[in-house]
């Protein structure tokens, strides 16, 4: 009687592997986020005004991000209220009718955009080839 | 040399569109003078501001001859009814039109955002801003379809 035998391991370990990555990518999606935001906070501190009217505004720029019970990440970045000179955070990026705008946060959001979409490549495809490599460490607020 | 783009072109361009429109003033005046609205202007005008601004994309790798140009105007009326029907005026002339910059490759211009009715003062109140932000992205070449 005809017999086959299969090695079926490196099948049962890709099969683990996608399994762990079901578990880590929403992880890894997360410091990505967390990484974009940071980067974005950051360059809009640098672009804000800090004159002798504003000394403080630019120290009100946090970020925080969030992952709701649905799996959406959520990443946000501007003045945070409470903090000195937050308030004029609106007036300063639009400006007014007699005051030209000050952009700090849309810059900085543009200049992110091309990096996180490169990010979130390197994510999908680390998700398949390495994915038990260990995740950046980035905190999700600052 | 490269053709890094002329703001004063790119606000000359905008400006045209603007002030073609009849019965709606805005500033800077056509005839020229500050940015700023004169003191005892009366609503419905509209006060126009530009912030350029150079990211990469679209162009060639270490190339920044991209320019992108947000367009901020200051919708201002006599109420919410008055502002809101001048932000209807300006995207009338503004929103996908491709403005005449001789030697640019033009996108259309583009709706990013709107800010939230803003009232001069929330109890007796006078005036509401409602400011609108378009966004114009151009590129050394020719004229883009």
């Amino acid at each position: 009687m005809a017999r086959v035998d299969l090695d079926l391991s490196d099948l049962e370990r890709w099969h683990a592997d996608l399994q762990f990555v079901g578990v880590i990518a929403p992880l890894a999606a997360e410091a990505v986020v967390a990484k974009g935001s940071l980067n974005i906070k950051t360059e809009a501190r640098a672009l804000a005004p800090h004159g002798p009217h504003t000394p403080h505004y630019r120290d009100s720029i946090t970020y925080d991000v969030e992952t709701s019970a649905l799996g959406e990440i959520v990443g946000e970045i501007g003045p945070e209220r409470g903090r000195r000179q937050a308030a004029l955070g609106h007036l300063i990026e639009y400006g007014s009718v007699n005051n030209a705008p000050w952009p700090h946060h849309e810059p900085a959001l543009d200049h992110e955009e091309p990096r996180f979409y490169a990010a979130a490549e390197a994510l999908a495809a680390r998700c398949v080839e390495s994915p038990r490599a260990p995740l950046p460490k980035v905190p999700t607020n600052g | 040399m490269a053709d890094y783009g002329q703001l004063q072109d790119h606000a000359e361009a905008v400006l045209a569109l603007l002030y073609a429109q009849d019965g709606v003033t805005t500033y800077p005046a056509e005839t020229g003078g500050p940015t700023t609205v004169p003191v005892g202007a009366t609503p419905p005008y509209r006060s126009v501001h530009f912030a350029a601004d150079r990211p990469a994309g679209r162009v060639l790798a270490g190339n920044s001859t991209r320019l992108r140009i947000r367009i901020y105007v200051h919708h201002v009326g006599a109420n919410d009814d008055a502002a809101r029907i001048l932000c209807d005026l300006t995207a009338a002339v503004l929103l996908d039109v491709r403005v005449d910059i001789p030697g640019r490759t033009k996108e259309r211009i583009k709706f990013e955002q709107s800010r939230q009715p803003d009232p001069t003062e929330p109890v007796a109140q006078t005036t509401t801003t409602i400011t609108d932000i378009y966004v114009l992205d151009t590129w050394p070449g020719v004229d883009g379809s």
